[in-house]
């Protein structure tokens, strides 16, 4: 018989689930109608170490148990896993492929976003959404955005980008409208990257 | 900004007995999903689970679900109803908002940050950190041309949009000009061709890379779409028949001025009518900084 004492309690989430998931999923909003444009999440919420306050705004803002999720080996550790079961119920993926959302440390992304599920001609929202997890909003690979949301051209370098990523992002959103649609998670800030977002990268 | 304090009905009141802004959270979350996809493809009508609310179809549960998912504590919202603040629908939706989360609420159109609306767009621009909710009743423009819904997903999905052009081709045809003054069909970022809700199609050009965030909810037929800011936005139009606005004889017979959209009143039961404002905050902010009838003339 296993005893409660034993169970450590997962990371608290949100203080208050009603009014801070709506204060966070504003900020999320408006971090995909302005693709890379950093935005400071209003509330910060415990999270366990491997995905980090911001991805833990993001996870408890949009998931629960319609939704599937994927976590990259590196996310997946215990405590990440028995956090999101226990605040969001949201059913995990065996692989990324089947997933509604993804959640990767930036430097997997460009191996792991091509596998996503890009929506259909007939119904292109049935894409996935993946959350990139960075150390900050600024010191990667660079590049210019532009299109919906942007009223002029911004440059954007998440820690960890490579021109590897902006390729994979690149050919990302040359499939408009399929696509995946990105949100970048850390350093107190998420900022959205969706398919619209045209991307012209310095390194080619 | 400086808005009077008095403009602004402030925050409090809230009836906890419902949940914040009435839906429940699992609602409010799929609802939430929606809208970042309808924001990742601009223009596509992307379906939700529309729920039942307490307010019969054609009174805007789709605007009233979009603004409950979006709704934060310390929102000031706005409604109108064909631009009047002071009209039934309005009214109750406010009133409801209210009752249910307990947001500050005002009537000017700059003092909002969440505008929702009933087939107009405020003749105040709009700023960025808006976001205007439409209420759509037939969100599909190709409906009522292809009624199949398989049909028109397809014509969507390889973007042949032949059909439209032929509608309007067909109003030129009977009556020498395009005849469709609402719901005038657009096309969005280059991709999709959407119905801008009935608004008048004097609202059209400030869709286009407006600054603020458009968000489109049909409660009946369970469809959210949007516009993110800075998006252009097209009229379909012909090169030799060029998109037009409406334009009027007269200014506003209350307030004089000659560029908002004017809406008929009849005045008594022999004939008498006037031209006034449709959208009553532009008005009466006009009426109180001294504009008056004619002033144009005089």
């Amino acid at each position: 018989m296993v005893s409660a004492a034993m169970i450590e309690p997962p990371a608290e989430g949100f203080s208050d689930p009603v009014l801070d998931a709506a204060e966070c999923f504003r900020v999320i909003l408006g971090a995909l109608a302005t693709p890379g444009t950093p935005m400071r999440l209003p509330r910060t919420v415990a999270a366990p170490d491997a995905l980090g306050p911001e991805g833990a705004a993001l996870a408890l803002t949009l998931m629960d148990f319609e939704t599937r999720v994927w976590l990259h080996p590196d996310i997946a550790t215990e405590a990440v896993v028995r956090y999101l079961a226990f605040h969001t119920g949201v059913v995990r993926a065996s692989e990324a492929g089947a997933a509604d959302f993804a959640v990767m440390p930036i430097g997997a992304a460009v191996s792991v976003l091509p596998t996503l599920v890009v929506g259909t001609a007939d119904y292109p929202d049935r894409a996935a959404s993946a959350i990139l997890l960075t150390d900050g909003m600024d010191g990667g690979a660079p590049a210019r955005l532009s299109g919906p949301g942007l009223a002029a051209p911004v440059d954007f370098a998440p820690a960890g980008a490579t021109s590897a990523l902006w390729s994979v992002l690149r050919e990302n959103a040359a499939r408009f409208p399929l696509g995946v649609d990105c949100f970048f998670a850390g350093g107190g800030a998420v900022a959205g990257l969706p398919r619209s977002t045209r991307i012209e990268s310095g390194e080619g | 900004m400086n808005i009077p304090a008095a403009m602004v009905e402030p925050a409090g009141g809230r009836d906890d007995t419902y949940n914040f802004a009435y839906l429940d959270e699992q609602t409010k979350r799929m609802i939430r999903r929606a809208l970042l996809k309808a924001v990742a493809v601009p223009g596509y009508q992307v379906p939700f689970a529309g729920r039942e609310m307490p307010m019969p179809y054609g009174w805007g549960t789709g605007g009233v679900q979009v603004t409950a998912a979006i709704l934060k504590a310390d929102d000031v919202l706005k409604v109108i109803d064909q631009g009047a603040d002071d009209t039934t629908n309005a009214v109750s939706i406010r009133k409801f908002f209210r009752r249910t989360a307990g947001v500050a609420t005002t009537e000017r159109t700059e003092a909002a940050n969440v505008i929702q609306t009933r087939h107009r767009i405020p003749e105040t621009p709009l700023r960025a950190g808006q976001i205007l909710v439409y209420q759509v009743p037939i969100p599909e423009p190709l409906r009522f041309l292809e009624p199949r819904e398989t049909e028109t997903r397809r014509m969507h999905a390889h973007a042949d949009y032949g059909l439209m052009h032929v509608k309007l081709y067909e109003d030129i045809a009977r009556h020498g000009h395009i005849a469709t003054t609402y719901a005038y069909p657009v096309k969005v970022a280059g991709r999709y061709v959407m119905d801008p809700s009935p608004t008048p199609k004097f609202d059209n050009p400030k869709m286009s890379e407006c600054p603020a965030l458009q968000l489109f909810g049909a409660g009946r037929e369970k469809r959210i779409y949007a516009i993110p800011p800075f998006t252009t936005v097209e009229s379909l139009d012909f090169e030799d028949h060029s998109f037009t606005v409406q334009r009027w004889d007269r200014p506003c017979a209350l307030c004089g001025a000659r560029d908002s959209f004017l809406d008929e009143v009849v005045t008594d039961d022999r004939g008498g009518r006037m031209f006034v404002c449709s959208d009553t905050d532009y008005c009466a902010r006009r009426r109180d900084a001294g504009h008056g009838p004619e002033e144009e003339e005089a």
